[in-house]
């Protein structure tokens, strides 16, 4: 296992001298609602698998105001994790070119964005229709 | 120098990420704010007839599975980290409790898609 560098006491409460830093926390925070909304469709899965009783009970959980504010929750983490994930792509990302020329930054952040609009788009259709 | 075994485990971080990004608000709006607010309204979203047959597809089914698998363990790789850099004292028992949660979780998944066809 590799190791992160050793936590020293000098960086005790690092988080409070920036917002930068807290922006960092609230970042990485947004994963445990992502967590939580995919163990909640893993409910679901497990749930459908059962069967209808089963499967029906955990769609009226949804009507619950907790759960629902829940919900709230994790929709508003999730965007913030994609602006910030996108944000951050071309930095992970090797120089990429296209006929010889390289792909800037602002280009792949706008790409990434329009693929989120496609997708979103189709998967609301594919269940959608599928549903109906 | 012992090898790492950290870039296998960051592919696996950049893919739940990636798909969390690109189809996590999409899917929360749906399942978590449209199926409620139209059960309210008596129209059935994502019933079970329906729902069954489409996940009961096995490219469906095993595309979400291993979805819900990426984004679980994006969660825990960064629940791991940021522990770390709170200042917990995360050893192997932590690393095992983040990235072990996700993998069961995801063969969790795995079964009950399987279960479906």
């Amino acid at each position: 296992m590799s190791r992160p560098p050793v936590y020293r006491p000098s960086m005790r409460g690092w988080w409070q001298r920036h917002p930068a830093y807290r922006r960092y926390l609230l970042r990485e925070g947004s994963s445990a609602l992502l967590a939580a909304y995919a163990l909640w469709l893993l409910a679901g899965l497990v749930s459908l698998a059962a069967g209808e009783a089963a499967y029906e009970r955990w769609r009226e959980l949804h009507g619950n105001p907790w759960v629902f504010g829940v919900h709230l929750a994790a929709l508003l983490a999730a965007l913030y994790h994609a602006v910030t994930w996108f944000r951050l792509l071309p930095l992970t990302l090797p120089a990429l070119r296209w006929g010889g020329r390289r792909i800037t930054d602002r280009t792949l952040v706008r790409g990434a964005w329009l693929t989120y609009v496609a997708l979103s788009v189709g998967v609301w259709l594919y269940l959608l229709g599928g549903v109906r | 120098m012992k090898r790492s075994h950290e870039p296998p485990l960051w592919l696996l971080f950049g893919a739940g990420g990636l798909l969390a990004a690109l189809l996590g608000p999409a899917l929360i709006l749906l399942t978590g704010v449209v199926v409620p607010v139209a059960a309210e309204r008596g129209v059935e979203v994502l019933g079970y007839e329906a729902t069954r047959e489409l996940l009961a597809r096995p490219l469906v089914g095993v595309l979400l599975a291993l979805s819900l698998g990426v984004v679980l363990w994006h969660a825990a790789h960064r629940i791991y980290h940021t522990l770390r850099d709170l200042g917990m004292r995360a050893g192997q028992g932590v690393w095992w409790a983040c990235y072990g949660s996700a993998a069961i979780g995801t063969l969790v998944a795995i079964g009950a898609v399987i279960a479906l066809w």
